[in-house]
């Protein structure tokens, strides 16, 4: 059992009222340490979800207890999150993120703002050690120069990115690596275990450009690329010789190459390599797609 | 017969001059509090407005000396709306009392327009209170200061 792991859980259990916090932390003491999210759901019961296995628990929540727990994750300051609020999520000081979402309220089909949450998921960050193993023996392939980790929500990506980080900043590889950390969540809480620049809250656009302006990195992190900014910034980065290391959501590589924003990036080549991410009881697999064919297959 | 009389003059002067100096002491220090709850208020919708400031920053970095002699501000910082609240009975009215607890416990529960409304409608509201009290207060200082010589100069009389 990781330490670092269980006192997530703690701070996440400390965002919800006193009555939900004791049952649910009943229910996580089965599965203490592997628990990656709490789902609530005002009127549902509450859920976890341990590796790949969703647990319905016996405790049931209302539409008070998400108010409370909203408005704890917010730090008691939900004008302060309105931004990411409408975006999705919210992000607390302490590391973790909750996705939350309830009613929109739209003007020129733009989100202004979201009124009664019903729903939040919150967001366990792990450390997994050894999780990009894998990925990490790739950037020293000769002729690197970026590559994109894929798979379907929930998988660990993320997670993966955060190994990765944590790897290749620290001894004995050393490497100077910024990450654009637009949805705090691969270096949140954890930035002290992380020794790398950490752009939090940038648009990953913007992030990318100050970071090749003003750091000097050797390597560029971001989570969930897809979008023509996104693309734009990667062209960037790559025209100017810094290899940079995406994640995008896709379960194969011939629906991460249908996105035309993606395509591109790899045909041009910003990409060396496409490293399809799936777990298995906790473990994690990859399936490596090569821009050089031969050195295409499984790792 | 004199002696004591004396006595009880001296007493009862001593004793209706320190009433009234209570009085205006806790008269300027009922305006005090107003004028920090005032800026707190203002000093919230500011932080709130252009910083959007989560509220434990605004409350460790707001200071105001009657506040903090009273230990409002502590139990701020910790959360406490109503141990804060707490710290203020007695001092100030009860209006006041019901407009910056209904305040405390509504900031940091909406978004920022709603917020920084919230501020200034609490602000102008205690504004008013505070206007009200100033216009007054020179009239019931100088009656602190009188009342009591008054008395204590009847009971002296009738003493004597």
């Amino acid at each position: 059992m990781d330490q670092k792991n269980t006192n997530f859980e703690e701070t996440a259990l400390s965002f919800l009222p006193h009555h939900l916090s004791e049952a649910v932390r009943k229910s996580l003491s089965l599965y203490r340490g592997n628990v990656s999210e709490l789902r609530l759901r005002s009127g549902g019961a509450v859920a976890i979800t341990s590796g790949d296995k969703n647990i319905i628990t016996p405790v049931r929540c209302t539409q008070s207890d998400i108010g409370y727990t909203v408005r704890a994750l917010c730090g008691n300051s939900l004008y302060s999150h309105s931004e990411t609020i409408k975006e999705g999520y919210i992000c607390t000081e302490g590391g973790i993120r909750a996705g939350v979402c309830g009613r929109a309220v739209t003007e020129n089909s733009q989100i202004i703002s979201v009124t009664d949450i019903s729903s939040v998921c919150i967001r366990i960050p792990h450390r997994v050690p050894g999780a990009a193993d894998g990925i990490c023996r790739l950037v020293f392939n000769e002729g690197f120069r970026g590559m994109i980790i894929y798979s379907p929500p929930g998988v660990g990506k993320t997670t993966a990115l955060r190994e990765f980080v944590a790897r290749l900043s620290q001894r004995p590889y050393n490497l100077r690596i910024a990450v654009i950390d637009t949805r705090f969540e691969i270096c949140g809480g954890l930035s002290e275990e992380l020794s790398c620049d950490a752009l939090s809250g940038y648009p990953r656009a913007k992030g990318m450009e100050t970071a090749l302006r003003t750091l000097s990195p050797q390597l560029i992190v971001c989570d969930e690329i897809g979008s023509e900014m996104d693309s734009e910034a990667i062209k960037s980065s790559f025209g100017s010789g810094v290899p940079t290391v995406a994640s995008a959501h896709s379960a194969t590589f011939a629906e991460l190459i249908s996105k035309p924003h993606i395509k591109e990036l790899w045909d041009m080549g910003a990409f060396t390599y496409a490293v399809g991410l799936k777990r298995d009881h906790g473990k994690f697999e990859l399936q490596i797609d090569s821009f050089c064919p031969d050195t295409k297959g499984d790792f | 017969m004199n002696y004591f009389a004396a006595l009880g003059a001296g007493a009862t002067l001593a004793a209706a001059i320190s009433w009234g100096m209570e009085k205006c002491k806790a008269e300027n220090r009922e305006i005090g509090i107003i004028e920090g709850l005032c800026s707190l208020a203002e000093y919230a919708g500011e932080q709130i407005e252009i910083f959007r400031s989560p509220l434990g920053r605004i409350y460790s970095d707001f200071s105001n000396a009657a506040l903090e002699r009273e230990g409002f501000l502590n139990y701020l910082e910790n959360g406490d709306a109503e141990g804060a609240i707490d710290t203020l009975k007695d001092k100030v009215g009860d209006e006041v009392l019901g407009i910056t607890l209904s305040f405390l416990q509504s900031l940091g529960g909406g978004y920022e327009k709603g917020q920084s409304a919230l501020c200034k409608s609490t602000a102008s509201r205690l504004e008013r209170i505070l206007e009200d009290k100033n216009s007054l207060l020179s009239e019931k200082l100088k009656m602190y200061r009188l009342l009591p010589l008054l008395i204590a100069g009847s009971v002296i009389i009738l003493l004597i």
